[in-house]
Parts: C-alpha cells; sequence; structure tokens
C-alpha cells in the first residue's frame, strides 16, 4: 500500500469518526489506524471509545478492528464473542463475528460502520 | 538550545503517559548482545581520542523500575566530530539535530553512551555532567522520554537522567540480553557468598556463580499444564529465585495424566497457578513464587511478564504463542518457546512433532519462520474462534506426559543457558526439532530474521503509547 492510499484511508477515517492516527510501527507493515473517540452503540460505554483498525491487503481484504477493553455495558460486563488480543503492545477486544466482503460503496468508512452494525447486532 | 532546535525540527514538545507517573530514581537500559558489542567496539576504540554515540530507546516501565530499551544506534560520524583529544569529544549542533529528529520519528529517548578505558567503577566526569545537564534534558523535555549519559567501564557502567527536563536519577544497570544475560551495574558485583548446599551438585556442574545469578533470576511460566508444570517444577530444583505462574484455569481430571503436581483433590476446585505454587514451596520454601491467575494478555498478565528476565511459553494456541513473542520483542525480554502436536488416526499415534525455540533480541522470533506465518494464524482464527476454549464439548488436543517432558527439561537447559551461561555459548539462539515417535531431539540452529517481520518491526518499542 503506498503512502498516498494511507493517506486518504486515514483522512477519511478522521473525516467520518472524529479523529484518526496513522500508528504504523513501520514502513513494511500493514496500515494501523488508532481512532481516539469512536462512537459505539448503546449500551455499551464508554462512548467514544478508542478503536483500532488495521488494512492489511485492502482493498481486497476485510480491515480488522478491535475496541479497547474498558467497553462494558450498564452492568459492567464484557460484550459477547470476544478475546482479548495483544496488538502494537495493548490488549485489546477482538470480536468473532464477521461480514460479508467486498461491501458497497468500498471505502473504509463503510467497512467501519458496517463493522459497528454488525457489533451493535451481535452483542 | 532546545528552543533553536525546536525551531528548526519542529519538534514539538510530547506528553506521554509516562511523564505524569511520579518520579522513580534508578533506570535500567536494557540491549541485544550483537547490539551491545556494537555499541562497544565503537566507543572502546580509543586509537584516535575518545568516540561516542547516541543510543535511541523505547520506554517501559516494568514494576517500580523505568526501562530504556535499545532501538537503534547512531555513532558519531566522523564528519561530525569537531574537536578531539585523548580526552573529550565534541560533536556539531547538525548532528546533535539529527539525533533530536531522528529520536523523535522513532518516539525514542536518547543515551549518550561513551566509555572510560575499562575503569572498573566508572563516573561521569564534571565534563559529561554539564553535556547531560545542557544537552540531554532539553531532549528529555522535547521528547517526553527520559534521556541521559551512560559512560562505560570494565564490566560497569554508571550514568545520569533526566525526564522532563529535571534529573531522573542514576542508572540502576545495563542489562545485556544474550545467552547468558549479563548486568553492568556502576561497580563490578562482588562475588557470591556461600552457595545453597542443596544445589552441591549442580555447582560442581556449573560453577558456584551460577548458585547467584539462578537465586537473583526471575522466570514468567505462561501455562502450566502439560509442558508448563514440568518446567516450573524444574525451575525450582534449578534454584530459580523468583517463579511466576501464568494460568487462568482450574485443575480438570483430564489434566492429571499430564501435570506434574496436580492430585484428584485439585479437580475442579485448584487454580493451576495454586498447585505450582504448592509444588515450588515443596521443593524450596524460600523461592518467591508469584500466581498470576489469569490469561495472555490480560493486563496483570502483561505487568507480571514484564518484571521478569526470561520467559518461557508452554501455550497451546498458535494465536497467544504470537503474542507472547510480540510482547516479548517489544520488551527485549528472552524468550523459551516448546510445543507438541500429536496427530493419531484411530486412535493410533501417527505424528508427535514438537519443537523448543530460544529466541533473543537481533536473532530470529517466532514469527519469522513458518511457525508462525500468517496461513498458521488464519488456520487457527477458524478453527478456534474467540470463546472457543469455553465450549465444554470441544476436544481437547492429544497429549503424552513424556513427550511434553523431554521439551519441558530442554527448555530447562536452554532456561539455565541464558541465566548463566553454562553452555559457554554453544547453544544460545536457536531451534530444536522433536520427534516423539523416534526420540529423535535435533539442534536445527537458528533461522535468519525475517524482513518484514511484524513483531520485529516492533523490537524494543517498549509499553504501547497508544492511549
Amino acid at each position: 500500500m503506498d503512502a498516498e492510499i494511507r493517506r486518504q484511508i486515514v483522512a477519511e477515517l478522521a473525516d467520518a469518526f472524529g479523529e484518526a492516527k496513522d500508528v504504523t510501527p513501520e514502513d513494511r507493515q500493514p496500515l494501523h489506524v488508532l481512532l481516539p473517540t469512536l462512537w459505539i452503540p448503546s449500551p455499551w460505554k464508554p462512548s467514544p471509545a478508542r478503536g483500532l483498525a488495521k488494512f492489511d491487503g485492502w482493498p481486497d481484504q476485510r480491515p480488522l478492528f478491535w475496541i479497547e477493553m474498558a467497553v462494558v455495558n450498564r452492568e459492567g460486563q464484557a460484550p459477547r464473542s470476544n478475546n482479548p488480543q495483544l496488538v502494537l503492545g495493548e490488549t485489546w477486544r477482538q470480536f468473532s463475528f464477521t461480514f460479508s466482503w467486498p461491501i458497497d460503496p468500498l471505502t473504509p468508512k463503510h467497512a467501519l460502520l458496517r463493522w459497528l452494525t454488525r457489533f451493535q447486532e451481535v452483542t | 538550545m532546545t528552543s533553536w532546535l525546536r525551531a528548526i525540527l519542529g519538534v514539538r514538545r510530547r506528553a506521554h503517559a509516562s511523564a505524569a507517573r511520579p518520579r522513580l530514581d534508578g533506570i535500567e537500559v536494557r540491549v541485544g548482545g550483537a547490539a551491545f558489542a556494537a555499541m562497544r567496539s565503537h566507543v572502546e576504540n580509543f586509537n584516535h581520542g575518545e568516540e561516542a554515540g547516541f543510543l535511541l530507546c523505547g520506554y517501559a516501565l516494568a514494576e517500580d523500575r523505568d526501562v530504556l530499551l535499545a532501538r537503534e544506534w547512531m555513532p558519531v560520524p566522523e564528519q561530525h566530530k569537531v574537536r578531539r583529544g585523548r580526552y573529550g569529544l565534541e560533536w556539531t549542533p547538525a548532528l546533535s539535530a539529527l539525533v533530536l529528529a531522528r529520536a523523535d520519528a522513532l518516539d525514542a529517548g536518547v543515551v549518550l553512551v561513551h566509555s572510560h578505558d575499562r575503569r572498573s567503577a566508572p563516573g561521569l566526569s564534571g565534563d559529561d555532567r554539564d553535556t547531560a545537564e545542557r544537552m540531554l534534558s532539553g531532549f528529555s523535555r522535547l521528547l517526553g522520554r527520559p534521556c541521559g549519559s551512560v559512560v562505560l567501564g570494565n564490566d560497569a557502567a554508571a550514568g545520569v537522567f533526566y525526564r522532563d527536563g529535571q534529573p531522573a536519577g542514576e542508572l540502576s544497570f545495563i542489562r545485556v540480553v544474550d545467552a547468558p544475560l549479563v548486568f553492568w551495574y556502576p561497580t563490578v558485583m562482588a562475588k557470591p557468598g556461600r552457595a545453597r548446599r542443596r544445589l552441591d551438585r549442580q555447582n560442581g556442574a556449573i560453577g558456584r556463580l551460577a548458585d547467584a545469578h539462578l537465586a537473583a533470576a526471575s522466570v514468567a511460566v505462561i501455562g502450566v499444564c502439560g509442558g508448563g508444570s514440568h518446567v516450573c517444577q524444574q525451575l525450582a530444583h534449578q534454584g530459580v529465585g523468583r517463579i511466576v505462574p501464568i494460568d487462568d484455569e482450574l485443575v480438570e481430571e483430564v489434566n492429571l495424566g499430564r501435570m506434574i503436581g496436580a492430585t484428584p483433590s485439585d479437580v475442579d476446585r485448584t487454580p493451576k497457578t495454586a498447585v505450582m505454587r504448592r509444588l515450588i514451596s515443596a521443593i524450596d520454601p524460600e523461592i518467591h513464587v508469584e500466581e498470576i491467575r489469569g490469561r495472555f494478555p490480560e493486563e496483570k498478565t502483561l505487568a507480571a511478564v514484564k518484571t521478569v528476565d526470561l520467559v518461557i511459553a508452554c501455550v497451546d494456541s498458535f494465536l497467544v504463542r504470537e503474542q507472547v513473542n510480540a510482547y516479548c520483542r517489544r520488551h527485549h525480554l528472552p524468550l523459551i518457546d516448546i510445543g507438541m502436536n500429536i496427530e493419531t488416526e484411530d486412535e493410533v499415534l501417527v505424528a508427535a512433532d514438537g519443537h523448543m525455540i530460544v529466541a533473543l533480541p537481533g536473532s530470529a522470533c517466532l514469527r519469522c519462520t513458518p511457525l508462525l506465518s500468517d496461513a498458521v494464524l488464519e488456520r487457527e482464527k477458524r478453527a478456534k474462534p474467540p470463546g472457543y476454549d469455553l465450549n465444554l464439548d470441544a476436544l481437547g488436543d492429544p497429549q503424552v506426559v513424556s513427550m511434553n517432558g523431554v521439551l519441558a527439561s530442554e527448555a530447562c537447559n536452554s532456561a539455565l543457558d541464558v541465566l548463566t551461561g553454562y553452555a559457554d555459548a554453544t547453544r544460545g539462539a536457536a531451534w530444536w526439532g522433536y520427534d516423539g515417535r523416534r526420540g529423535e531431539l535435533t539442534n536445527c540452529g537458528s533461522p535468519p530474521q525475517r524482513r518484514g517481520c511484524p513483531a520485529c518491526a516492533e523490537q524494543g518499542f517498549g509499553d504501547s503509547e497508544l492511549s
């Protein structure tokens, strides 16, 4: 993925979700984008929460998404179907649910919206 | 000085989570063996007068200790030297600017390193301290990372550090992560006192000094059932001073066929880590056992792993193995990994393949090779999605206690090598293959590091700064 495509993805996510930062550990690695203020559907809190996206093989491959470990419901319970996973030195929640690929329109913003929709349906 | 550098480079003062923590005295510098050797060969060459260089470092907070993790070495190049005599070296402001810019790009701290001609108790001179205060305190404020100056002597090192422009304490020690682990304190450590009587036979084999190294050592064992329980038992017999068993499960009936120390009365009631505490304490009540009842990478397990000298992974998942490997890379932690894969057809064993891997900074890691290829990880993700292991009807992988024991014993030989250097550099980082059917254990050497390896890309990064 060339630098311009990386820049476009980060800019599009920042535009849609408030803030986005390229946190890729080195140039040869797939693009990692930190989303510090990601809206999480009710009843989950905190919202906004921190999210992390990884674009490996974009746009042929579905991006991967994680949310911060602090996200719980009103009773303090964690969402279902998740595992703690270490990514970039920090523990995140990874979910087993998925969504069909490719999507239409095929944009980073719509990929994340689709993931958030599935998150709301499944959890 | 810092204002003009900031103006030239456009470096803005950074705020890191670490900056808000209370000031702690004493800083560890952690560096891989090959990197340390390269550093020494430069600064200990006095043919043309004093030499120096800049070590750019990631940061971690390990319990009560600040740790700077070597990432990149920038020796002062000839064209940037402006004055040199028998004592002292100065460099151009342009080099200082280059170092600051590079450290900023890496999100790293800066340690200025030079040598005082192999003195047994080195110390920073007045000039050294002036330079540190003038330049490195400013760097620490700009970079939001501890920065300092270190002088090497003869198996000893001293240094001073700054955080946010303020004094942050002296160098506690340099940890050289290799086989063996080596520690350079401000003065050469005194010879050890009386060795432990119970280790008399082992000391006869590998020396009394090994006893002292082992007593001071701490080892985390991640997963303490089939392989890890053997490992804990042997580490205790070997005399390791602090053992950190990590596991989140209770003993189950099916564990009794392979878990050392577990008894029928433990089934469904005793945490596996508690069985390890009992086992280890029965061998030597002096050993400090720190049970961590959790699953890697829960935060308490990460915090515990950061505090040890060596990690031994005995997990049955490639995905967890990948994460342990990545974490060890980030923190320059030596990692020993064991695993066994048994295949059967109609209850007849057709393959019993195992591995034992020692990964050190600068050597190939687990992710550099096909053991943890993308395909392997993807296959496990599909076969064992999150929550899979909570399904009580899921079939467990076949295992044989004696085969686990072979790998665990060899892992403990490597642990002994990393902690004491008994093998005199004949082991070190390498891969061993095991065929449990034929009874063959083969040293396959160390493969090269893979260009583009995602775990090696994070080597020395330390704590996450994504917050």
